[in-house]
């Protein structure tokens, strides 16, 4: 039964992805679409150079890709920061990133037009956690409760200071601000699917190899000691990847919030905590939740509807049923 | 009969003072948000935060006390105006979407006239004492309320109406070349605005333009302001021309690099524009109409002199050139 | 019995924000496979001087020795392999199974990309089976009793494969059933895998039973060692604990039987 469920996870990214490539305001018949996938991948029938295949190939392809990599990055950040701060709770913005990335754009977008958006979102956000690594280093040991405390602090500062930045950007200009805070994917392009390919790749894949650890790390600081682990470096080294992949990723689309709390959170109370399976299986679930929510997103009505608001409904109902039947075993507490 | 000279004088003073509380004249009105504000008019002493345009264009800059930062920093006309005529600057309340209330309540105005954007902002106003009305134009319609509605306030309603026949004697050029096209031949147009897949739709001044100059638009059937859609649905629109609203971060040349657009009439023949950085909710919205139905069939407006004529309109309405308002236009 | 293992000399240790010394020149050691019991009222320094062996606190002065050697130089994970540290049973963070708790204590061998391989899955299981606990193995330990959690942690410790065992009061939480089994347990497997043991308690009729040497701890000083038989007796509780006690003999064992005021 177990075995069932993972395969189900795995594939649904794949399959849902697949799907996802008929679907879309265009309208075009299935035929037409399984045409265009095989003359590119085996190059079997000849297809002209057509509006179809543009949309098929470099609208909603790039976009499908995206969405999945932007979900597993954003559902693996999560599932590492439970991991690391012992709490099913946490989501991969609580140490300052969306902050932070906020504040990079809204220089960008007020000041510094000439560089890009999602360069300086990026900066920005690394920026943001690496400040609230540092005060809370200030306290000795990186601890649980300092750490989300800094984060909580940095997140603030910059939040205000993006106020501020609103407040003094021409009026135009801020609408820039506005739209590339709430995450979106209909700008997404195959630019942006080699940037995030590669960015998110060299994050989660070390994220990956390194899974069993966040078991050890879960007993606490004391213990994991006592068993030779070097907590303060290994923390460190996950609290890296999960920051750059998540930076990369709200670089790229913008704020997309739910994913990364609920997803690993309810992956765990399906498979268990053990995080050689739980750590994996975020990446696939992650992915297959988002390029279902934006999928929804740009096929419910005739246009883009933001994909915040479908992750968060769609999210709450199944973590409310899977609480329901759960109880201690879900919780262990 | 005991009519002395007192009581004469008596009977005079009651009826003089009847006549000029009469003379003081109040205009009742309902604004975007369904409020009631009666405000006696002329008012002398307003706060502008969105229709400044109409300031040199009604000819009432004594009678404003104060602009939103939005003045100084997006329209060119309003900087070059002041540029060259210091002593009209009017102080700076904030910009148009977070309003300085402090600086507001210390120019003491007796109306400020804002937009519905943030009702929040038009309450907390409110609760101050301070008379405010909050706009916002759906329509070429609402926008000539809105300027008869300033005409009215300021005491200048002759000149309001005279700047809606400057607008319409544009409007009317435009229709008499369009009025021929039978459905089938007009072309379409969208509107994109601070992203490009960010549509002007069924409502608002945009959507009625296009119709005006004789030009379909395809987001139109979306009963909203604006919305996002997928670049797939732009592709199906298919749009002839694309123009792109003059404040946008990006230009053509984006559009133009972006490969996933390039199946689209608009950008396979190069019929991508970015129109003027100007208001449309002022007069000039005539002369950008000029601009967008030149783009949109241009056989038909061959033989218009666009910069001649649009010096012509800002002359009469601003009292200002066109050349030298686009030395102060800024990107 | 044999040779020397452990060897503590002169231990200091102080908070660093806190001025006075917890341990105040703790002396003691201990012989190669035998079970030593850190006997003392609460706040003595009993666990620190668990946390300064396993090396979770750095003691301010003083000297360690394992086989002689100091180990001061070693890093963390050269310390798990000498040192295995079982804490008082706790609440856990997530509901892992026994199985997976059991083998977190693989860690020193797996590295930092790696995963568990099929040697520390065997290990693993033979710890399980050492501990009797076979039948636990897909249970989730927040399920169990305190005293199947606190074996399941032993084993733990026996899948670490490091020479000396530290246990944290082993039985403070348990009944007085499950008190006897853990330590009958931790005799046991003493015995059959050659483990040095180190543990704590603060019933000194526990350490009476269940270790070959007592170490007697009181506000951070060593005040006695040497054979329970030898050392424990009516003078040493009184001094320790402030308690009069009497000594009874029951089948060559010695107990000590508090003493009320009637």
């Amino acid at each position: 039964m177990k075995d069932f469920k993972i395969l189900i996870m795995v594939l649904s990214p794949f399959l849902f992805g697949f799907i996802a490539l008929f679907l879309g305001a265009y309208g075009i018949n299935a035929k037409d679409v399984i045409k265009i996938l095989l003359n590119e991948t085996l190059h079997v029938f000849h297809i002209e150079d057509t509006p179809q295949k543009a949309i098929v190939l470099d609208i909603r392809l790039p976009r499908i890709i995206l969405a999945g990599l932007v979900g597993a990055a954003l559902s693996g950040s999560g599932v590492t920061l439970q991991g690391i701060f012992r709490n099913p709770l946490i989501d991969p913005f609580i140490l300052g990133i969306s902050a932070g990335a906020a504040f990079g754009c809204a220089i960008c977008v007020g000041f510094l037009n000439f560089i890009p958006i999602q360069l300086m979102a990026f900066i920005f956000s690394l920026l943001a956690v690496i400040i609230s690594y540092n005060i809370a280093k200030g306290q000795g040991e990186v601890s649980r409760l300092p750490l989300i405390l800094s984060g909580v602090i940095v997140s603030a500062f910059f939040t205000a200071l993006v106020s501020i930045i609103k407040f003094l950007v021409d009026p135009h200009r801020l609408q820039a601000i506005v739209f590339w805070l709430m995450g979106s994917f209909s700008l997404s392009d195959w630019d942006s699917v080699k940037i995030a390919g590669v960015g998110i790749g060299l994050s989660l894949i070390p994220i990956f190899f390194m899974r069993w650890r966040l078991n050890v790390l879960s007993l606490g600081y004391e213990e994991a000691k006592a068993l030779g682990i070097n907590v303060k470096l290994e923390r460190l080294l996950f609290i890296g990847f999960s920051t750059l992949a998540v930076s990369v990723a709200t670089s790229l689309t913008g704020i997309i919030g739910w994913v990364g709390l609920m997803v690993p959170h309810l992956v765990r109370m399906i498979i268990g905590p053990d995080h050689r399976i739980l750590v994996p299986l975020s990446f696939f679930a992650g992915g297959s939740f988002m390029i279902a929510a934006d999928t929804i997103s740009r096929t419910l009505t005739s246009f883009d509807i933001p994909v915040g608001i479908i992750t968060s409904i769609s999210g709450a109902p199944f973590f409310i049923y899977l609480l329901k039947r759960g109880g201690k075993e879900v919780w262990g507490r | 009969m005991v009519f002395g000279i007192k009581h004469s004088l008596l009977i005079l003073l009651v009826i003089l003072s009847i006549v000029k509380a009469s003379f003081a004249l109040t205009y009742t009105l309902t604004d975007k948000l369904g409020r009631s504000v009666s405000v006696e008019i002329p008012v002398k002493r307003a706060v502008v935060v969105i229709t400044y345009e109409l300031i040199p264009a009604l000819r009432v800059w004594d009678q404003v006390v104060g602009v939103s930062m939005w003045a100084e920093k997006s329209c060119d006309l309003y900087r070059a105006i002041v540029s060259e005529n210091p002593s009209l600057r009017k102080p700076l309340v904030g910009a148009g979407s977070n309003l300085n209330i402090e600086a507001i309540l210390k120019l003491a105005p007796d109306i400020v006239i804002t937009w519905s954007y943030d009702p929040e902002n038009v309450r907390f106003l409110e609760k101050r004492g301070i008379k405010t009305i909050a706009i916002y134009p759906d329509s070429l319609t609402e926008l000539y309320q809105v300027i008869r509605m300033h005409g009215r306030l300021f005491g200048k309603p002759n000149r309001a109406q005279e700047l809606i026949r400057e607008m319409e004697g544009i409007f009317d050029l435009i229709e008499k070349r369009v009025s021929g096209i039978p459905d089938k031949m007009k072309r379409k147009a969208i509107h994109i605005g601070g992203k490009p897949n960010r549509v002007s739709c069924g409502i608002g001044v945009t959507d009625d333009i296009i119709n005006l100059i004789g030009g379909i638009n395809p987001a139109g059937k979306i009963k909203k302001r604006y919305a996002d859609v997928p670049i797939e649905m732009i592709v199906r629109w298919n749009p002839d021309v694309i123009f792109i609203w003059g404040s946008a971060g990006y230009d053509t040349s984006w559009i133009y690099k972006n490969s996933q657009w390039r199946f689209i009439d608009a950008v396979k023949n190069r019929k991508v524009f970015k129109l003027p950085r100007w208001s449309t909710w002022s007069p000039r919205l005539a002369p950008i109409s000029l601009y967008m139905a030149e783009k949109l069939y241009p056989e038909r407006f061959k033989d218009i002199e666009f910069e001649s004529l649009t010096d012509r309109f800002y002359k009469k309405l601003f009292g200002i050139s066109y050349h030298k308002v686009k030395e102060y236009e800024r990107f | 019995m044999g040779k020397i293992v452990l060897r503590v000399k002169e231990l200091y240790f102080r908070h660093r924000n806190n001025g006075s010394d917890i341990l105040k020149g703790i002396s003691f050691f201990v012989s190669s496979e035998s079970i030593t019991t850190i006997l003392g009222p609460n706040g003595s320094g009993k666990t620190t001087i668990f946390k300064c062996l396993a090396g979770i606190w750095k003691y301010s002065k003083g000297c360690i020795e394992v086989h002689d050697k100091p180990i001061e130089r070693l890093d963390l994970r050269e310390r798990s392999r000498l040192f295995s540290l079982v804490p008082q049973e706790h609440e856990p963070a997530f509901p892992y199974t026994v199985f997976e708790v059991v083998l977190m204590g693989r860690a020193p061998f797996i590295g930092l990309f790696s995963s568990p391989k099929k040697r520390d899955i065997e290990t693993a299981n033979e710890a399980l089976r050492l501990l009797s606990i076979e039948h636990l193995r897909d249970a989730l330990y927040t399920n169990i009793s305190g005293g199947e959690r606190q074996l399941t942690l032993i084993a733990r410790a026996i899948a670490q494969e490091a020479p000396i065992m530290l246990l944290d009061e082993p039985t403070s939480h348990l009944d007085l059933k499950n008190q006897i089994a853990v330590l009958k347990k931790i005799r046991k497997i003493a015995k059959e895998r050659n483990i040095t043991v180190l543990m704590t308690l603060h019933d000194p009729n526990l350490s009476n039973l269940f270790s070959d040497k007592v170490v007697v701890i009181d506000s951070g000083r060593k005040i006695a060692e040497g054979r329970p038989f030898d050392i424990l007796n009516e003078e040493l509780i009184k001094k320790v604990y402030d308690l009069d006690v009497r000594m009874l003999s029951l089948n060559g064992k010695r107990f000590l039987a508090p003493i009320l005021d009637s």
